[in-house]
């Protein structure tokens, strides 16, 4: 899915002994980096933010199969979670906290939490919704909503729009196949 | 969970698989009742006044109801019940109910065509026979959906 890892800068520690270079992995999709890897740190940078830290014991290294996957599902968690803030702020600045609110109920607890969904019945009663077929509408409104802002997070990562779809099928599938450790 | 960060910091505490089936489940944009729920659906349109939907037929379709003879007043449970009108209007029915849960809305006028041919539904025969409208509507997409998903139709 990325090219291979390459080697970056030299780390500046003024010993005058060879040293590892400060960023060794600098992972690439379509020509951006998608995040930089600093053995050092040991933490992974995504666009100058740390995204994850990685075990100080063991002999991780970012070639291996095992640090790419952790460094690959803490990619994926960091574009789940900017889609769900995306998806956030779209419904605060339209003022639909509402979208929001069944997304939550009926998507982000039962997957994320392992909540049972929330009966429409009960949202009718809790959040002011006339209808439990209003709220099945913005179940459909919330999913797509959640899901373009999936895409325009991808999207800053890729140059080529067709690859967006391909590139959240195969965050999908880095997630499914993730260890379920967290970062 | 959108009401503070901490909900969204669970992204990054959960096992990477449920952040799949997220997305998953959010890719599915037509999933969006429960069993329980749909069930309650199901047996409200039952008992469904027929003539509601059927106001919406167009004059082909109107016509061909006056041909098979098929009661037009009762509910859907009605014509449930009755032999001769199930067997040629049970499977529209299924057809309708699959549309109402999958799409929104959609009509039995919308679904296919009744009588002899009902073999197979196209847009051509669909739309050709029954709607009683409508641009919009000729770009509703019935076959394929009805062929591809639900199979409802012999070769």
């Amino acid at each position: 899915m990325a090219r291979p890892l390459s080697e970056g800068s030299p780390c500046p520690t003024g010993t005058g002994e060879a040293q590892p270079p400060a960023v060794i992995a600098v992972r690439e999709l379509d020509g951006k980096v998608r995040y930089q890897y600093h053995p050092w740190l040991r933490v992974v940078f995504l666009k100058g933010k740390k995204i994850v830290s990685l075990p100080e014991d063991g002999d991780v290294k970012p070639a291996t199969p095992s640090a790419r996957d952790a460094v690959d599902v803490a990619w994926a968690r960091e574009v789940m979670g900017n889609a769900i803030r995306h998806m956030r702020v779209e419904c605060e600045s339209s003022r639909r906290m509402d979208v929001c609110g069944v997304f939550e109920a009926r998507v982000l607890r039962p997957t994320l939490g392992g909540a049972s969904p929330v009966p429409y019945s009960a949202l009718v009663k809790e959040d002011g919704l006339r209808t439990p077929l209003q709220a099945a509408n913005l179940l459909t409104t919330a999913k797509r909503k959640f899901l373009r802002a999936l895409r325009a997070v991808v999207r800053e990562h890729v140059r080529d729009e067709a690859r967006v779809e391909a590139e959240i099928s195969e965050l999908r599938a880095v997630l499914a196949a993730g260890a379920p450790s967290s970062g | 969970m959108f009401s503070d960060d901490s909900a969204i910091a669970n992204v990054y505490n959960v096992a990477p698989q449920r952040l799949a089936a997220a997305i998953d489940e959010s890719a599915a944009v037509g999933r969006v009742w429960l069993p329980d729920e749909l069930a309650q659906v199901l047996l409200h349109q039952l008992d469904a006044p027929l003539a509601d939907d059927l106001a919406n037929l167009g004059p082909k379709a109107r016509r061909e109801l006056q041909r098979l003879r098929v009661r037009t007043h009762g509910t859907f449970r009605d014509l449930l019940s009755d032999h001769e009108a199930r067997r040629s209007l049970g499977w529209m029915i299924k057809c309708e109910v699959l549309l109402r849960s999958t799409l929104g809305s959609g009509t039995i006028a919308k679904c296919c065509q009744v009588g002899a041919s009902h073999e197979r539904c196209s847009e051509d025969t669909a739309l050709g026979a029954f709607l009683p409208v409508t641009s919009q509507a000729r770009s509703f997409r019935v076959g394929p959906i009805l062929r591809g998903t639900y199979g409802f139709f012999r070769p």
